[in-house]
């Protein structure tokens, strides 16, 4: 099967433009899926960022209600699958699953262990090595944000706190988006992609095919009866007519058997045969 | 010689495997010598540089295939992408571009196997021709 002229002509350039755009589409969509998560780190990231300052006042008074409310009403969004805020300790002070709530959260889960590797837990981080992705006991995947609530003169100066001026980290919120969304966006993407690669394999193969079916093939072919029949003791067949190297080799042909052709009817004739010129 | 080009993709295929794994398989670098290497270059970077890679050398397999040149580099071919595993499992991005690489490896080996093939498939033919016309001669 690879012997044949076509397969000689198809095979290295369909091989070669569609491994190219597989490679391409393969980097581009990781460049894409990066760029994504990446956005929706800085979203999460912002969003607890407006967490943190739309309580910043019920904290500073200390009302505890309205802070239950703000984390309950914020849970219930769609999308967020869980909203809390643990102190130093970590021990759950508020939660959008009111269960969690005066429970210790682990130390050792994939979100804490990036600050609690070592013997001191890290007290600031770069806005990416916040986040964190895991799968939930429910199965979903999960993008999550810790964002610690640091220390403030207002803090450690009011009247109803108790934390002390070198206390740095007072608690974290964390909060945890599902991921459904930015998976459904590249599933679609990984399926256009897939399209887009079958397309060009098609246009590949299916235009080279047609353009050397139509200017090789069929005129090797003709050709080929041409000379099958002219061998076979057929006469006054007229050769195909291309204008390229192929018509030029059927017009040598046809001038070859007439000339083969006369010198057999003089010699038949008892002539002498004319002289090559 | 003809099977340069498999032998190639057997030992591609072999370090794909262990690469699949992120290098699991080996001992880790002591971080001694990861410092001593220093930052390694973002993923993008290492995507362009495979873009580009990937570009030249099916260009460069085409020419030899157009010039029926004998000159093969499936081999280096498989340094160049072990490179690239190299550099995207330091750059911590294995997991994301693995099957561009060996989609990157599967491509130019598989050009690269296929003009080994189709140029010995050649020279074994003229050789046959020039032992035919040999054996015609004796008889005649």
């Amino acid at each position: 099967m690879f012997k044949s002229f076509a397969a000689k002509a198809i095979v290295p350039p369909a091989l070669a433009v569609t491994g190219f755009v597989i490679v391409c589409c393969l980097l581009l969509y990781s460049v894409i899926k990066t760029d994504m998560l990446n956005d929706t780190i800085r979203h999460e990231t912002n969003l607890a960022d407006t967490i943190i300052k739309s309580t910043r006042y019920a904290m500073l008074k200390d009302d505890r209600e309205m802070l239950r409310n703000i984390i309950g009403n914020i849970g219930q969004q769609k999308g967020v699958e869980q909203v809390r805020i643990f102190n130093k300790k970590g021990v759950v002070a508020f939660s959008a699953h009111h269960a969690e709530v005066n429970t210790i959260v682990d130390k050792k889960a994939p979100g804490c262990i990036a600050c609690h590797a070592g013997p001191v837990a890290a007290t600031s981080m770069g806005r990416m090595e916040q986040a964190r992705r895991f799968i939930d006991a429910r199965g979903r995947s999960i993008i999550a944000i810790t964002a610690p609530v640091y220390n403030e003169p207002e803090c450690f100066a009011a009247p109803c706190h108790v934390h002390t001026a070198e206390q740095k980290v007072l608690g974290i919120l964390d909060i945890g988006l599902s991921e459904e969304p930015l998976q459904r966006t590249l599933a679609t993407l990984r399926m256009r992609m897939t399209v887009f690669c079958l397309m060009i394999l098609a246009l590949t193969v299916g235009g080279v095919s047609a353009l050397l079916q139509r200017n090789v093939l069929m005129p090797i072919r003709e050709l080929w009866e041409y000379v099958s029949r002219t061998r076979r003791g057929e006469t006054g067949l007229k050769a195909p007519v291309y204008r390229d190297e192929i018509g030029e080799l059927a017009r040598s042909f046809q001038e070859m058997a007439a000339k083969l052709k006369s010198r057999d009817d003089d010699r038949e004739g008892g002539s002498d045969p004319p002289a090559d010129r | 010689m003809s099977n340069r080009g498999l032998w190639a993709m057997a030992l591609f295929i072999a370090i794909s495997t262990v690469a699949l794994r992120d290098f699991s398989p080996l001992p880790t670098l002591p971080e001694t010598v990861r410092a001593l290497l220093g930052r390694p270059p973002s993923a993008l970077m290492i995507s362009g540089a495979l873009v580009l890679y990937t570009f030249s050398a099916i260009i460069l397999i085409l020419s030899r295939m157009m010039s029926g040149s004998g000159q093969f580099g499936a081999f280096s071919h498989v340094g160049y992408l072990s490179a690239f595993y190299a550099f995207y499992h330091f750059a911590r991005a294995l997991d994301e571009n693995f099957w561009a690489v060996f989609a990157a490896g599967f491509t130019i080996l598989a050009l690269e196997s296929y003009h080994i093939w189709n140029h010995y498939s050649e020279e074994i033919r003229k050789e046959q021709e020039v032992l035919d016309a040999i054996e015609q001669s004796r008889r005649d």
